[in-house]
């Protein structure tokens, strides 16, 4: 018993490089919360995280958002908190925005936009990857 | 096994499979017993959705608990601590 604790928590202070694919709009379901949820449990965990929004989930970086009007709490402020946890780097699937007529200025946050070719490389050196 | 989203709906104990279908949450509990599989809810999904264990049941002051006994409830740290132990992570569904 004693030694799968120690055996458990000498694994838990692994450190993995996990990638967070955001592609849902913010509020039509409870993905684009989950996923910000994972992204606080990560940075709690201390694990080196990486967010990136394609498809529908480029409109999670849209400022001002008044989610209120559907009776729902924003998205925003929780973004904008996640540098204060070293998560200081949005990624962006540039295609998504193109064929949304959005511009990476549009966009809150440290915006980096990816191409459609860039991808698997950047999915690749990531250790775990979770959908949202 | 750790369900979130939409996907905690599989550990619900009153959910009933059409007389020509295997019931689901049947089949994960058979599994969990033979292999020993941990059946995790995330907490926040579940509770949002109206599944609840014992002690959330107490918590929120609800008549019972309707999670399946093969299921528990947990937090999200629970998926991050195990993406950090595990060679491989599949997801399904996103």
């Amino acid at each position: 018993m004693a030694n799968d604790q120690i055996q458990t928590s000498q694994r838990s202070s692994e450190r993995k490089k996990i990638l967070l694919i955001c592609r849902q709009a913010p509020y039509g379901s409870t993905l684009a919360r989950a996923a910000l949820d994972v992204a606080l449990a990560g940075a709690a965990f201390e694990q080196d995280l990486s967010l990136l929004f394609m498809d529908d989930g480029v409109w999670q970086l849209l400022p001002q958002q008044r989610a209120g009007a559907i009776g729902h709490k924003s998205i925003e402020a929780t973004l904008q908190s996640l540098p204060l946890y070293d998560l200081d780097t949005f990624h962006v699937e540039g295609e998504s925005l193109q064929q949304r007529s959005l511009e990476t200025g549009q966009l809150s946050g440290n915006v980096v936009v990816l191409t459609q070719e860039e991808l698997p490389a950047f999915i690749d050196s990531h250790d775990q990857v979770i959908g949202f | 096994m750790f369900f979130y989203h939409d996907g905690v709906l599989t550990g619900s104990a009153y959910a009933r499979a059409p007389q020509d279908e295997e019931s689901k949450v049947q089949r994960w509990a058979a599994l969990s017993e033979q292999h020993g599989t941990d059946l995790v809810l995330c907490i926040a999904s579940a509770v949002k959705r109206g599944l609840l264990d014992d002690s959330e049941a107490t918590r929120h002051a609800s008549p019972a608990a309707n999670i399946h006994p093969a299921f528990t409830l947990s937090g999200l740290g629970q998926l991050i601590d195990a993406s950090a132990v595990s060679d491989r992570l599949v997801t399904f569904g996103n």
